[in-house]
């Protein structure tokens, strides 16, 4: 059980890596698509009905599910002044905690996005401009993806606190 | 229950969260959900919170925000910050003081091409502090010109505060960016002008130095322009589209990082693991702010429906008190709460409900942002957890400790409250360049 919790947590973290890695990219499409609109507006004044969504799409989808990447990395902004008062093993404590508490607030969350991404699923929703896109089911959906991916990484990050509490390893993971 | 006890207790929780480490993102979350669920019940509760939550993605204004972080951080890696201090070193001649000038100049350059404050105070405490320490200056006075210069990242246009807070405030991002030039230059005279009178009053802070060119004949110097040519042409590039209104602020940050990039190309720094080090670490920063948006703008949607902004609002109306003295009020809350809270969560917490009163008591949102961002230039400096410290501790030399550069701050947060100051008693510092340009 230990060993598959193990290889989990790491298959995870490797997985979120990728994800942010990939999303990265994202942004540097967003850019383009951005710099490009411009250029067709007042370079060829032919602008695009499409540049818009398409960078909001996905530069929304590179947020939101980006998210194991962050928590992988522990990037979340946090105040841990405590860390400097408490002893280490008590902050050890604090940070399980933090971890248990993010992972109910999102769980929570994922239920409450969940419906609305179902309800998209089975009756696709669209922006009702000239390019007419899907990106309200689009954004539904990856909210609830990223929600997922938050909670799929924390479960990773409690195995690994676990973990250095019997190897008696001290700091962040 | 009353409208004043839940706001305690969301209050109350809020800190408790806070203190004990949990990100602040998921802080402003929990206490969403439990009051939407305790308030609306489970269905109720969850439409509410799924509709806010939801609702942020759809902000076109927001996608400024990568843009912006990667540009900076494709200029953090493209070492345009050292060759514009080199040429500002030798553009700028020989004075007492010179490096603490040109360190301010050289951070008004680079917070006009970047519009966050990190990487500038880690360009400029890597190149500039070991400079001027090198050279025999004051180390507290060479602490307090980085922290209180690389902080103007977040006043000067391009701003990444000011585009949240445009959103927020739901005002036009491109009259903030205009009415926030002429503060920004004048925070960063103050710092100039205190520079110039401490080491006027005190040679020994800083020592005059030898660089063969600065010997030179002024037209002989402008050879060295090169390096200041590139920083130019993109602000002006980035600033003029936005002023002229040939592109939106999304499209101008776009039209900014691709312009990076060709900046970076000629510089000769335009290598494939550069740029992916800078995607890389724009979805890191990114990633990291929308979670914190998503739960703050979840709270604040929560909060005004059960009443919490009107309450909020009816007091600070009430107050028996002249309307400017409401504005004072509302920036010492904004003070308080940037000694633990990070400024999206301000943001997104006090302005949907200041902004309205602003309103109210007749004056600009556009005046009240400048004074919001030129507050969180205090909140950046501020002990205990002033972040531009921090940054700066980062990679600071050996031997200077935070609390060196705690108190290397104090003089410069004196300058800021009195810039602070200035445009809050004379409004058209800020109005004067949004109002000709319109």
């Amino acid at each position: 059980m230990k060993r598959l919790l193990t290889r989990y947590a790491e298959t995870m973290s490797h997985f979120s890596v990728f994800i942010g890695h990939s999303c990265s990219i994202l942004y540097f499409a967003c850019i383009a698509i951005s710099a490009l609109e411009v250029v067709m507006r007042y370079g060829f004044d032919r602008p695009t009905v499409w540049s818009t969504e398409l960078a909001m799409t996905l530069c929304a989808t590179a947020w939101v599910i980006s998210v194991g990447y962050v928590t992988e990395r522990n990037r979340h902004i946090s105040i841990t002044m405590l860390e400097m008062l408490v002893a280490p093993r008590v902050w050890r404590l604090f940070r399980l905690f933090q971890q248990l508490i993010a992972f109910a607030a999102i769980f929570v969350l994922t239920l409450a996005l969940w419906k609305p991404a179902m309800k998209v699923i089975g009756r696709t929703e669209y922006t009702g401009t000239a390019f007419n896109s899907i990106q309200p089911t689009i954004f539904k959906v990856m909210i609830v993806m990223g929600c997922i991916l938050y909670l799929a990484q924390l479960a990773a990050n409690i195995i690994f606190w676990a973990q250095e509490e019997q190897e008696g390893i001290s700091g962040g993971n | 229950m009353g409208i004043e006890y839940i706001t305690l207790l969301i209050v109350l929780s809020l800190l408790a969260l806070m203190a004990l480490g949990v990100p602040l993102g998921v802080t402003t979350l929990t206490v969403s959900l439990v009051t939407a669920i305790l308030y609306f019940g489970v269905r109720a509760g969850f439409f509410i919170v799924a509709a806010n939550v939801s609702e942020v993605l759809h902000k076109y204004e927001l996608i400024a925000v990568p843009f912006f972080v990667f540009m900076a951080n494709v200029l953090e890696r493209s070492g345009i910050a050292k060759s514009l201090f080199d040429s500002m070193a030798i553009l700028g001649g020989r004075f007492r003081g010179s490096v603490g000038v040109q360190t301010c100049l050289v951070a008004v350059v680079l917070a006009a091409m970047s519009g966050i404050m990190g990487g500038e105070i880690v360009m400029l405490g890597l190149i500039a502090l070991p400079q001027m320490l090198r050279l025999g200056y004051d180390k507290k006075l060479s602490i307090g010109i980085i922290c209180a210069a690389g902080a103007l990242a977040t006043l000067i246009p391009p701003s990444v505060v000011l585009i949240i807070y445009g959103l927020a405030a739901q005002v036009s991002i491109t009259k903030l960016f205009a009415a926030s030039a002429v503060p920004g230059a004048l925070l960063a005279s103050l710092y100039i002008t205190y520079i110039l009178v401490r080491v006027r009053l005190n040679p020994s802070l800083a020592p005059i130095y030898d660089i063969p060119e600065t010997g030179l004949p002024f037209l002989q110097r402008l050879k060295y322009m090169k390096g200041v040519i590139l920083p130019a042409l993109l602000i002006g590039t980035v600033l003029g589209v936005i002023y002229s209104g040939v592109a939106t602020v999304t499209e101008a940050a776009a039209i900014g990082a691709v312009g990076s990039l060709v900046v970076a190309g000629i510089q000769g720094e335009l290598r494939w693991t550069m740029a992916r080090d800078a995607m890389r670490q724009t979805a890191l920063t990114v990633g990291s702010i929308i979670w914190l948006v998503l739960g703050a703008v979840s709270l604040i949607g929560i909060y005004n429906r059960i009443g919490g902004g009107e309450f909020l609002r009816d007091i600070l109306i009430g107050l028996d008190v002249a309307p400017l003295m409401v504005i004072v009020v509302m920036m010492l809350i904004i003070m308080v709460l940037g000694t633990f809270l990070e400024w999206i969560a301000i943001i997104f917490i006090t302005v949907p409900i200041f902004a309205p009163v602003v309103i109210d008591l007749g004056f600009d949102p556009i005046w009240f942002g400048v004074l919001f961002a030129m507050n969180i230039q205090i909140y950046y400096l501020s002990p205990p957890f002033g972040p531009a410290c921090f940054f700066l501790k980062s990679v600071a030399p050996k031997g200077i400790e935070l609390q060196d550069i705690f108190l290397a701050v104090l003089p410069f947060i004196a300058l800021q409250a009195l810039g602070l100051s200035l445009v809050l008693f004379f409004p058209e510092l800020a109005l004067w360049l949004p109002a000709k340009l319109d």
